[in-house]
């Protein structure tokens, strides 16, 4: 098997003694699309954080293509991770296309390339190229959160992570955004942490689940075999959830034909 | 009225762009200071709280005491500097105010800039390191543009601070819209004080509104105001910075002068002589007393009038009072000996600190000298001017006589002499030079046990032109020529509400009445 891209190795993180991810071992190889899912404090996003260095592990290691980040500048390791934040996160005194540019500047492309891959990115999230001249606030919830993805992935990474995505968006517009990132996925070839509280969004989008509850790791699996059952009773509620509401919608729907 | 308007016009050029530079210094210097402290304080809780705190503390001392404070401490620091390095550090002028108004000026933006660094939102700062930001690129290109607008409302705040603020630097020997001020009180000229008001809070309100429009540009992140103000601004310092550089001859003289009329009026005298021979003259006005002396003594003014029982007790530290004509042969022995200061000689007449009654009063009362007061001293009320109560001549004045009022008050001397009239004093510390002792008709009681020294009006030179010959031949023709009669009458020109004059006005006349011109 080839090198894993992500590695996890017996990664814990304590937070004033309080562990928030604790001896989490995991290999995430090039091109999957991982949801890590779990309750608010499951530490999900601290273990997500701790690819790109927002977040330091107390112990163990990360290692992002075969190489331990701790050794790596965590300025130039971020630069080529993309990052898609909780809520928006954008920067609200600049435009559209200044928030899409900024790690391609950062990285000193020429201005021509970073031109060119602004107007690329805006047809690929499938924004209007008239909103590259607009700031964060003039634009929906949905809209933002859009340019957010598209500023992740302006520097062409292989990794893209994503911290509750379209946690503050309208179920539509929701669903519209998670299908149209797995297609970007699978169109750019990268390899997705997505860090969500929705099981359903998850199991629709994922090829591969991480449940976490308490810092530690309960369930690995892809959703195929998560709906099929689980041991631990933590994980088998939290997938029976989606899994009833799927059966009683097709109940309502056979119950109307 | 109209007369002392256009007097005021004319001396607007020079204040004013003093006054301008003085700010726009303090100011940049106070940015350039208070903007990396915020940086620091805001990433550090450590830095925090110290910094602001001491910006805050140095706000709680009144602005005066501030300025005056700078002025011992550069003393000092120019004792050491001229012993270790062998160069002179100005302690009086526009180092003193400058460093006393950066100071003044920090508060506001030290505290609007750490609000506004600490204020930006932390999921747009964890942004800024999520798409690899390093801490330099976060905070010139995040931090600060989001933070420029609570930043810019400091930085108003600071600017009208700062320039009303620099109105209190006459004092220390810096020109500025101060001075205005400071002369008009002292000469009761309220045209002046209203003019300087007038004037310092309408370069107030122009700087608030041109940066008030620079903050708008930056909140609505639009070019064109920032520009606009910035310009503005710009232009505004340059204009008042480009005539002072033409002008840059350096003065030959320095002449000080004390805060009040008769001070004014010799000083403009001893400058129109300079000025006749030739020399350039600059002027440091309203210098306290003790400051007027060191500041010659350390050679930053040339010349000044000083009294010679002032000198004899504040800076001789002596309480004896020996007869006049000794007590000047001492000092000028003394001063050249201990100071290397010159005393050129006496201008023939006194200022002394005296007591003073109406007229008819004392008539009433039987009241001739200061021994009459001794026996009715408990039924009357004293009336002093802000120090004399605290002054060792009145010390040695109630010792000598048994002196016990019955009241004693402190007055500015313009409601001094008006408590007389109106009952609400009896017995006043007058200066014996002063005109509204004719005016009103007061008898001066007379000190037949000499407790209080003489105070023959001198004329002193630094010790660095002790042999300028230029100067000295200038003023030489001074000495002996100014009656006590003619001064009070200058003085009187000056002080009086009605067709008054202004001190240079009073000094020509002054100078025509005793062949002086």
């Amino acid at each position: 098997m080839a090198e894993p891209l992500i590695a996890f190795q017996t990664v814990s993180k304590l937070y004033a003694g309080q562990p928030a991810v604790e001896a989490v071992t995991l290999d995430i190889p090039a091109g999957q699309f991982v949801a890590v899912v779990g309750a608010s404090g499951s530490g999900k996003t601290t273990l997500t954080k701790m690819v790109n260095r927002l977040v330091e592990p107390s112990s163990g290691s990360v290692l992002v293509e075969g190489a331990d980040v701790a050794a790596s500048d965590p300025v130039q390791l971020r630069r080529r991770i993309g990052y898609v934040f909780q809520g928006v996160g954008l920067f609200p005194h600049l435009r559209v296309a200044e928030n899409i540019a900024i790690t391609p500047r950062l990285l000193k492309w020429p201005q021509p390339d970073v031109a060119a891959r602004v107007i690329e990115l805006l047809d690929l999230v499938g924004l209007p190229q008239a909103y590259a001249d607009r700031l964060p606030d003039q634009l929906s919830g949905g809209e933002r959160q859009r340019v957010g993805v598209a500023r992740a992935l302006a520097a062409r990474p292989a990794i893209l992570l994503m911290d509750e995505p379209f946690g503050a968006l309208d179920p539509i517009t929701r669903e519209a955004l998670g299908r149209a990132t797995r297609t970007l996925h699978d169109k750019l070839g990268l390899t997705t942490l997505m860090v969500t509280h929705d099981v359903q969004e998850a199991l629709l989008l994922a090829d591969r689940i991480l449940v976490m509850a308490g810092g530690r790791l309960l369930a690995d699996a892809t959703p195929r075999d998560l709906l099929k059952g689980h041991p631990d009773p933590v994980v088998a509620a939290l997938i029976d959830t989606p899994a009833r509401q799927a059966r009683a919608l097709s109940a309502l729907m056979g119950a109307g034909a | 009225m109209s007369e002392q308007v256009d007097a005021a016009w004319a001396l607007l050029p020079d204040y004013l762009s003093q006054h301008v530079l003085l700010s726009a210094a303090a100011l940049g210097l106070g940015l350039a200071i208070s903007l990396p402290l915020a940086v620091l304080a805001a990433r550090s809780p450590l830095v925090r709280w110290p910094a602001v705190t001491f910006a805050g503390l140095i706000q709680t001392i009144p602005g005066l005491a501030l300025l005056a404070l700078f002025y011992p401490l550069l003393l000092a620091l120019s004792g050491f500097t001229q012993s270790a390095f062998g160069f002179h550090l100005q302690a009086l002028g526009f180092l003193p105010a400058l460093l006393a108004l950066t100071l003044y000026s920090m508060l506001p933006i030290l505290r609007n800039a750490v609000a506004g660094l600490t204020g930006v939102d932390p999921a747009v700062r964890e942004a800024a390191d999520g798409v690899g930001m390093t801490r330099a690129q976060k905070l010139f290109r995040v931090e600060a543009p989001l933070a420029a607008p609570v930043i810019m409302a400091g930085v108003r705040t600071a600017a009208v601070w700062t320039i009303g603020a620099a109105t209190l630097s006459t004092p220390v020997g810096q020109t500025s819209l101060g001075n205005y001020i400071f002369s008009g009180l002292q000469t009761e000229n309220w045209v002046f004080v209203l003019f300087g008001c007038a004037a310092s809070a309408a370069l107030a309100l122009a700087v608030d509104g041109l940066l008030g429009l620079v903050e708008r540009g930056v909140a609505r992140r639009k070019a064109l105001p920032v520009i606009a103000g910035a310009v503005l601004l710009l232009a505004g310092v340059a204009g008042a910075a480009i005539p002072n550089l033409l002008h840059a001859t350096k003065p030959t003289y320095v002449v000080g002068a004390k805060n009040f009329s008769e001070q004014y009026i010799l000083a403009d005298l001893i400058g129109a002589r300079l000025t006749a021979g030739g020399a350039q003259v600059a002027r440091r006005d309203g210098l306290g007393s003790a400051v007027a002396f060191r500041a010659l003594e350390a050679g930053e003014i040339d010349v000044y009038v000083d009294y010679s029982g002032t000198l004899w007790t504040n800076v001789m530290k002596r309480t004896d009072t020996p007869p006049r004509a000794e007590l000047m042969t001492q000092l000028t022995a003394w001063m050249a000996k201990e100071k290397k200061v010159t005393v050129l000689g006496s201008l023939g007449f006194e200022n002394a600190y005296a007591l003073a009654m109406d007229r008819k009063l004392a008539g009433s009362l039987g009241i001739e000298t200061i021994a009459d007061l001794t026996a009715q001293a408990p039924a009357l009320t004293l009336g002093g001017d802000l120090e004399f109560l605290s002054r060792p001549e009145w010390a040695s004045i109630e010792k000598a006589y048994g002196l016990n009022f019955g009241k004693e008050k402190s007055f500015n001397p313009t409601f001094m002499y008006r408590a007389l009239s109106s009952g609400d004093a009896d017995v006043i510390s007058a200066f014996s030079s002063d005109g509204r002792i004719a005016a009103q008709d007061l008898v001066v009681l007379s000190d037949p046990k000499g407790a209080v020294p003489s105070y023959d009006a001198v004329i002193l030179i630094s010790p660095r032109r002790a042999k300028d010959r230029r100067l000295i031949e200038a003023l030489q023709p001074m000495i002996g020529a100014i009656p006590v009669e003619a001064m009070r009458k200058a003085n009187y020109a000056v002080d009086r509400d009605k067709a008054k004059q202004s001190p240079a006005q009073a000094a020509a006349e002054l100078a025509k009445a005793t062949n002086l011109h």
